[in-house]
């Protein structure tokens, strides 16, 4: 049963912190993601977790035992990186099939796995093909079985569809998620894409400046923000200075708007809300007069930037043909919508991400 | 008044022919978005806008002026390749700044263009750092400011957010909008990724396979893209193989479908439905039946994969309905939203038709 764990763990290169007393547990079969921006000290992280780099501080524990000083090879971990890193010389069966014939199984044995590997992920046509002659999609796939065929239980991914074309990238990370639940894998997988991490997740783990700063289901870290920044990083939001004028009012923009919170006594505090969650209605509270911008159109939805006196809201929504550049609108911030965070002293830098 | 016109563009790299008989016009301007996966010959054929590789046959036109044989420097662009190096042995400033000090601009005029296009791709803090202490994402931003400050009013773009964290992609693909439009830039602008491409472009040009596959508007390429390829490829679409019964409506496994516009083929036909436009709804006609076989929470909306008699079909909701894994389900395609093409015209291997 793999489970992971990790007690306080930190890492400091010369005088760099890049983990900073890091404690999660991943439980036996959960696909667990680790998000943030470059930098963020994430790789770094599933290194160590992999073995491939030890802590300065704290304790690594699978199944319960502290795996600090073994090399990865004892681990039972299989580990797919970002650029697919297939053995040229070899051709797709050979390479899925090698770490099995290096553990010294017999060919016969190999040969099974090798072929049930490849069906799995739809290549056993491909078995006799060299490497470049492969889409780079199918060479992801394909590095994808070999860590697979070491019949590992634990599986660590580092950015695997950044190399990727988007396309190709959407339609692998559905295929990874749906291969670790029919195999029952415990699955570490590092990566900046959000999409990424909200579509395929059973719980993300967001990280900054060496912190995890929230960990928690994909409908408990959209919905639920732990701060301006996880709002920010996570889709996407308006945020607003506000000052607290009642017990559940705010002053924003000039205007009085109704939150669920008890905001009586709060400081620096800022009120936030999706551009999904912003409705074009005219109400007796909470409701924005403002000017449209611009639109921008972008598929399934269209995104309105609409000017109210300081503030500038995005509002995505499909389906309003009849509104353009240059009308007056009103706008509706629904008072369960608003997310409101305290103490934050610099919005700008809460919001950094580059 | 740049604008660009590509005539009959061919370009072979040994027997392997990379463009095949290119043309379009660029308007002054314009934000033209080249769009297409790995491979399909888009970075070749700005690479020849560009002169930066001579063509077969063909011509390219600035403003009426035939300039297939000028060399790069004569055409005054602003380009920027992936790769395209950053000087090493110069600060992020100097780089930034170099073609203004080329120019012989005075050094004030040039701080001040250099900090400005510093603070919109974030690196103000690193302006006196060389390239080789900054991340592989921080030096592509930099090149992205250096092409930015050249102050041409034509831009080649390679790319330019490809690799880069994909929240900071999104930033800086806003900015881009901003500024070509505050500026008056024509642009051409290269990717894989179709959501960039739906933002970005006033016009997006489909490229597959070294053709020009369709050109269309950024709304009429998602609304209604002229062929099944531009369905498949810019945003996502379900396929389904149809007899047609007459103008208006098609047998679809003995079950009747309605469409709002005028089919105007026989025979079998290829229709195409955004997972976003299916409704949970039952209908007299162009109702299925099937069973959620996974939910994905991604924020704005919730993905279903609904198996119907073994193949997937996708729908998208904003709605969030508490339907789960194994439910029962009626999928309604509206007439309004469904798309006719020819079933000759297969929108390629990896599409699964239904």
């Amino acid at each position: 049963m793999p489970a992971i764990e990790l007690k306080n763990v930190s890492k400091r290169f010369e005088n760099i912190t890049a983990v900073d007393g890091v404690s999660f547990r991943i439980k036996d079969r959960e696909y667990v993601t680790l998000l943030g921006p470059s930098g963020c000290g994430k790789t770094t992280l599933l290194r160590m977790i992999a073995g491939l780099l030890k802590p300065s501080e704290g304790d690594i524990l699978i199944d319960g035992k502290s795996v600090v000083g073994m090399p990865p090879e004892d681990r039972n971990i299989g580990y797919l990186f970002q650029n697919y890193a297939l053995f040229p010389h070899m051709n797709v069966a050979e390479n899925v099939g090698y770490g099995s014939l290096v553990r010294g199984e017999a060919k016969a044995h190999t040969k099974k796995v090798t072929e049930e590997m490849l069906r799995f992920v739809n290549l056993l046509e491909w078995a006799g093909f060299m490497p470049r002659e492969l889409s780079g999609g199918m060479q992801q796939r394909a590095a994808l079985v070999r860590a697979l065929a070491t019949g590992c239980r634990t599986l660590f991914l580092d950015e695997p569809m950044s190399s990727l074309d988007p396309k190709i990238g959407v339609k692998l990370r559905y295929e990874i998620q749906k291969a670790a639940k029919k195999m029952g894998l415990t699955v570490v997988h590092v990566t900046h894409d959000q999409s990424d991490a909200m579509s395929i997740s059973d719980r993300i783990i967001v990280m900054k400046a060496g912190k995890v700063v929230q960990a928690g289901t994909p409908k408990e870290i959209y919905n639920h923000p732990s701060r301006p920044y996880v709002a920010h990083f996570i889709g996407e939001s308006n945020f607003m200075k506000a000052g607290p004028s009642g017990s559940n009012v705010l002053s924003i923009d000039g205007h009085t708007v109704i939150v669920k919170e008890n905001v009586s006594g709060m400081k620096g505090v800022v009120a936030a809300i999706r551009p999904e969650k912003i409705l074009f209605e005219k109400r007796l509270e909470n409701t924005f007069e403002g000017v449209v911008e611009s639109v921008d159109f972008l598929g399934p939805v269209a995104r309105f930037n609409v000017r109210l006196n300081d503030v500038c809201l995005s509002v995505s929504t499909a389906k309003r043909p009849d509104i353009k550049k240059g009308m007056k609108v009103n706008l509706y911030l629904p008072p369960e919508n608003l997310m409101v965070f305290c103490d934050i002293a610099n919005l700008e830098e809460e919001l950094k991400v580059m | 008044m740049p604008n660009i016109e590509v005539r009959g563009l061919c370009k072979s790299f040994g027997s392997h022919r990379v463009l095949k008989d290119v043309s379009f016009t660029v308007k002054n301007r314009e934000y033209v978005v080249v769009l297409g996966s790995s491979g399909c010959g888009k970075t070749t054929l700005l690479k020849c806008i560009a002169g930066l590789y001579d063509v077969d046959s063909g011509s390219v036109f600035f403003d009426g002026v035939d300039y297939t044989d000028k060399r790069p420097e004569e055409r005054n662009l602003g380009f920027f390749f992936q790769h395209y190096a950053l000087f090493s042995h110069m600060t992020v400033r100097e780089n930034v700044g170099y073609s203004l000090t080329a120019r012989g601009l005075d050094k004030r005029e040039i701080d001040k263009i250099v900090d400005e296009n510093l603070s919109i791709v974030g690196l103000s803090s690193w302006s006196g750092n060389y390239p080789r202490e900054l991340s592989g994402g921080m030096q592509q931003r930099a090149a992205l400011a250096r092409v930015l400050a050249t102050k041409s009013k034509l831009l080649l773009l390679d790319e330019p957010l490809n690799a880069l964290d994909s929240k900071i992609a999104s930033i800086l693909r806003s900015e881009l909008k901003t500024l070509s439009k505050k500026f008056g830039w024509t642009v051409i602008h290269v990717t894989p990724n179709q959501e960039e491409a739906l933002e970005l472009a006033d016009r997006i040009i489909l490229i597959k396979d070294g053709v020009v596959e369709q050109v269309q508007s950024d709304v009429d390429s998602y609304l209604k893209p002229k062929t099944s390829y531009g369905a498949y490829f810019i945003g996502e679409s379900n396929f389904l193989k149809a007899a047609v019964v007459d103008a208006h409506s098609v047998k679809y496994n003995g079950l009747m479908f309605s469409v709002s516009r005028d089919i105007g083929l026989e025979g079998d036909v290829l229709l195409a439905a955004r997972p976003e436009k299916i409704l949970f709804e039952r209908h007299e006609r162009n109702t299925l039946e099937g069973v959620i076989e996974a939910v994905h929470f991604l924020g704005k909306t919730t993905r279903y994969d609904i198996n119907y008699k073994g193949k997937l079909v996708y729908v998208e909701t904003s709605k969030h309905p508490k339907l789960k894994v194994g439910d029962s389900v009626e999928l309604y395609f509206p007439p309004d939203d469904i798309m006719v093409y020819p079933l000759s015209q297969m929108p390629g291997d990896e599409v699964t038709v239904i």
